[in-house]
């Protein structure tokens, strides 16, 4: 089955690489763009509706496909992009088509209007939903929407006066004027339906490349490092939930005007499982995959109809071997193009890199202490920073070194203590506020985004606040020479597409690090960032951020490779036991009786 | 008062022992693999289905017990091969969600089955019929709930604590790489787990089947009433999982006697909404010392 699963996706992906290569530039532009993938779908969708008609099996059963790929696509976005694993897509898609129902037949609403309020109630559910889970883990988020679909379907019966409890509701008709006749053709129904899955596929691959969906993918795939960008990760999931739930009920409110007749019974729990096969079997995440699977999922299973319980045992074991085998899906490529990012960084000027002189103090630490239980990692440290210059941060391990990073970035609140920069406390800040306010850092293992391009990770930082235009431009050369020092051509579209997951550990430090920079920092925190580079690639990095600092930005780097600090560094402070042990001239090290102390414990 | 007792306390404590129950099957598994069993509740209703089952095709009560149990054990193992050793404290819920997930889906299909998935009477076992004790109508069907779920509660912490296998459950737990390189076997360690849990859920069936009809489609109710309740108690505590239990089974009661049984749902959805506001770690529950 793996076997079969992943050779099907291989020759596909070859088949549309050869497509690829056979095309001219310009046009092959035009077909990466989602708006031609949709206008796509909606001519074949459309020309087979015309060859089939609209109330043949055929027919009926494409309508079927386009109106659940609305709902996954939908999903996709709630649990592709955002990661937010959702049991209540059924709940959405059973809200939609009772709002619709209860429109149209209590109500006499046409086809327009009636679909956009079953969005927007889709819409405030999702939100009402997400709002106390965006801060929960997915175990969490899984649970308050099992919980909505349990709830929905007892409502549903409760509100009997409304919603005609057991008996559903029936002459769900397509009218075109509020109280107007309904129209007496099933075109208009199932133009709409296409027309929609068509405008949905587009707005769903548009919410990918969007700012907001670049954000909520990092978010998904690493929220620490994506805090480290200023990226917060509340808000992408609550709007995630949003949309994917206004989605689900459009998707609900046209599956009523498709059926004309509704009941409790077709919302079963198990809808929401088969959209979530929809999107796991398509893949996850990508923007195609979604699509493939709603196809796949409704074609298959109306071959098994006469057999009962072979279809939802059919979801099931399917939903098991994927998760065993293949758990990304048939297309497991998430990655989405943000070419202007690669273009802008490669046209980047060469700049003239003045004298380093380090200027006035920006970032001030005052007797800052952090413990965690017992342990006093840091034991009241004080320093202060000066704008241009880089500091050498050094110690035994364990004497407190990344965790000062840590409080200072805002990844963790300091027990007592203050921090403040440019005069303004950033004590309490959380660390996409701190990062927002101008201090960028990397870690010790980079923290990238597994399944984003390259680009994608260079579009991501955005600088906030004011920064001259010398400073910009050292932080854009300093990110572009990283990058080609990591092996990456920026003037090679192919390797800006490429997703980080398949990057060795080495190339992603640099990666990390250009991204550090595209915030144009005022303060850049480096934790090791010499661990496992070579001896070229470790000069290449010193000369950026001796360059960087030149230009203005304040540097403090994690180390223990004497050497490199001792050639970049303006000032050592020596960290021991949470406190800080001895500070000066990095030449002035070696002779230091303490610190030779503290690292070989000799006097 | 009495009113309140008799149609509120007495049942709602039924119930919530149920719930408790249900959610200590959680923590067992939790504890040790980090993975919380979407199928737990559907482990549930296979015990009290498969008793009824085997008594149908005509073996002895006590032979019926015997054949639930092994179809448990065995339905645990291939669960635990399938959907849990995978995913042992890898820290990926979105693959152990959709894993058991859809094992769930698999064993609710096949519990729909026998019956064509019809409510069964269950006459094997704890009585139900009502007695006066202190002024009060309880059934032995109740009071052994309420005792078993202490009871299985007080046992699984002494085996924690006292035991060697115990003992090495929650190594796995604390530190897998550092429990594997002192030669603690995970996959054995999984198996045990998974198999303790489905045991927790045999005792779990036979006291729904006891003290209600033997519904099948309930299953993902039990999974759903059960996670609350050990949203309340904080995940992985057993203690949380005994009071989370009683609280959802009380509050529920409740809410089903003076709101409408409609609102039962609601209530408990509510209730998680709630926890998640001003508790997301639960009662007893500690937040992550170091994240980044």
């Amino acid at each position: 089955m793996s076997y079969l699963l992943s050779d099907l996706s291989r020759s596909l992906r070859a088949a549309a690489a050869r497509g690829r290569d056979a095309t001219p530039a310009p046009v092959r532009r035009v077909l990466a763009r989602p708006v031609a993938h949709g206008a796509a779908m909606l001519v074949v969708a459309t020309a087979l509706l015309a060859l089939w008609g609209p109330l043949s099996y055929n027919g009926y059963v494409l309508q079927l496909v386009c109106l659940y790929a609305v709902a996954t696509l939908g999903l996709n976005i709630t649990t592709g992009y955002a990661g937010a694993l959702s049991l209540g897509q059924g709940a959405s898609f059973a809200i939609g088509a009772y709002v619709t129902a209860v429109l149209v037949v209590s109500h006499g609403w046409p086809i327009w209007a009636a679909l956009p309020v079953a969005a927007l109630a889709g819409l405030a559910a999702g939100a009402l939903a997400g709002f106390p889970a965006g801060r929960l883990g997915a175990i969490g988020l899984a649970m308050m929407s099992l919980g909505l679909m349990l709830v929905v379907n007892d409502m549903l019966i409760q509100f009997q006066s409304v919603t005609g409890g057991n008996n559903g509701l029936s002459g769900i008709d397509a009218r075109l004027w509020f109280g107007g006749e309904p129209v007496s053709t099933p075109w208009v129904v199932a133009i709409v339906i296409v027309v929609v899955a068509s405008v949905s596929y587009w707005l769903h691959a548009r919410y990918r490349t969007s700012r907001l969906g670049r954000a909520t993918v990092a978010v998904r795939d690493e929220p620490i490092g994506a805090s480290a960008l200023g990226v917060s990760g509340y808000l992408t999931k609550v709007v995630a939930f949003a949309a994917g739930s206004a989605l689900g009920a459009l998707s609900g409110g046209l599956f009523s005007y498709l059926s004309a007749y509704i009941s409790p019974d077709a919302f079963s729990s198990n809808l929401s499982i088969l959209f979530l096969v929809m999107v796991v079997l398509g893949g996850s995440g990508s923007r195609l995959g979604p699509v493939v699977g709603a196809v796949l999922l409704v074609l298959i299973p109306l071959r098994l109809d006469e057999y009962p319980h072979l279809n939802n045992l059919l979801y099931g074991a399917l939903l098991i071997v994927l998760m065993r085998l293949r758990p990304r899906g048939l297309f497991s490529r998430t990655a989405a193009p943000a070419p202007q990012a690669l273009r802008d960084l490669a046209a980047t000027p060469e700049v003239e890199v003045p004298e380093r002189a380090p200027g006035e103090p920006i970032l001030r630490v005052t007797d800052l202490r952090r413990s965690f239980g017992g342990v006093d990692a840091l034991g009241g440290v004080s320093m202060e920073l000066r704008r241009g210059e880089i500091v050498g941060l050094i110690g035994p391990n364990g004497s407190g070194k990344t965790t000062l990073l840590n409080v200072v970035s805002g990844h963790y609140p300091p027990t007592a203590g203050r921090i403040t920069l440019h005069g303004t406390d950033l004590g309490g800040l959380g660390a996409a506020a701190v990062a927002r306010r101008g201090v960028s850092r990397t870690f010790q293992t980079p923290k990238t985004f597994p399944g984003m391009s390259i680009e994608e990770h260079l579009a991501l930082p955005a600088v906030h606040g004011e920064r001259d235009q010398a400073m910009r431009d050292a932080c854009r050369r300093g990110a572009l020479t990283l990058l080609e020092l990591g092996g990456l051509d920026p003037h090679d579209p192919a390797a800006g597409m490429r997703e980080s997951r398949e990057m060795s550990h080495g190339r992603l430090r640099f990666l990390e690090a250009a991204m550090a920079l595209g915030t144009c920092p005022e303060v850049l925190l480096l934790d090791e960032p010499a661990a496992g580079l070579s001896a070229t690639e470790i000069e290449g990095f010193e000369r950026v951020v001796s360059d960087v600092a030149a230009a203005g930005v304040a540097v403090v780097i994690v180390e223990h490779h004497l050497d490199m600090i001792s050639r970049l560094v303006d000032r050592v402070v020596v960290l021991d036991l949470g406190k800080v042990l001895w500070e000066g001239d990095p030449g002035d090290l070696h002779d230091v009786d303490s610190v030779r102390a503290a690292y070989m414990g000799v006097a | 008062m009495h009113e309140f007792l008799q149609t509120v306390l007495v049942p709602g404590l039924a119930d919530g022992a149920i719930y408790g129950l249900v959610a200590v099957g959680f923590a067992t598994l939790f504890t040790t693999t980090g993975v919380i069993n979407f199928a737990h509740g559907q482990m549930v209703m296979l015990m009290s289905m498969s008793v009824l089952v085997a008594v149908g095709a005509g073996l002895p009560v006590w032979l019926a017990y015997v054949a639930a149990l092994a179809v448990m054990v065995v339905v645990a193992l291939t669960v635990e091969w399938t959907a849990v050793r995978p995913f042992v404290q890898s820290g990926q819920s979105a693959s152990w969600l959709l894993s058991t997930l859809a094992v769930s889906v698999v064993l609710a299909e096949l519990l729909a089955v026998p019956y064509s998935g019809e409510s069964r009477n269950f006459t094997y076992g704890v009585s139900k019929h009502r007695f006066d004790l202190a002024g009060l109508a309880v059934s032995p069907a109740e009071l052994t709930a309420v005792a078993a779920l202490f009871g299985v509660a007080g046992l699984l912490l002494l085996f924690y604590r006292r035991t060697r296998v115990g003992l090495e459950l929650r190594a796995i737990a604390d530190d897998l790489d550092g429990a594997e390189a002192i030669g603690i076997s995970r996959a054995r360690a999984s198996q045990i787990a998974t198999v303790l849990s489905a045991l927790v859920a045999a005792v779990t069936g036979v006291l729904v089947a006891s003290t209600q009809l033997v519904t099948p489609s309930l299953g993902m109710s039990y999974t759903f009433y059960g996670f609350v309740a050990t949203a309340i108690g904080g995940m992985g505590s057993i203690g949380g999982a005994v009071v989370g239990g009683l609280v959802i089974g009380v509050v529920s009661q409740f809410a089903g006697v003076h709101v409408g049984s409609l609102t039962v749902n609601l209530t408990v959805f509510l209730l998680l909404a709630l926890v998640y506001v001003v508790r997301p770690h639960g009662l007893f529950g500690a937040a992550p010392v170091r994240a980044v």
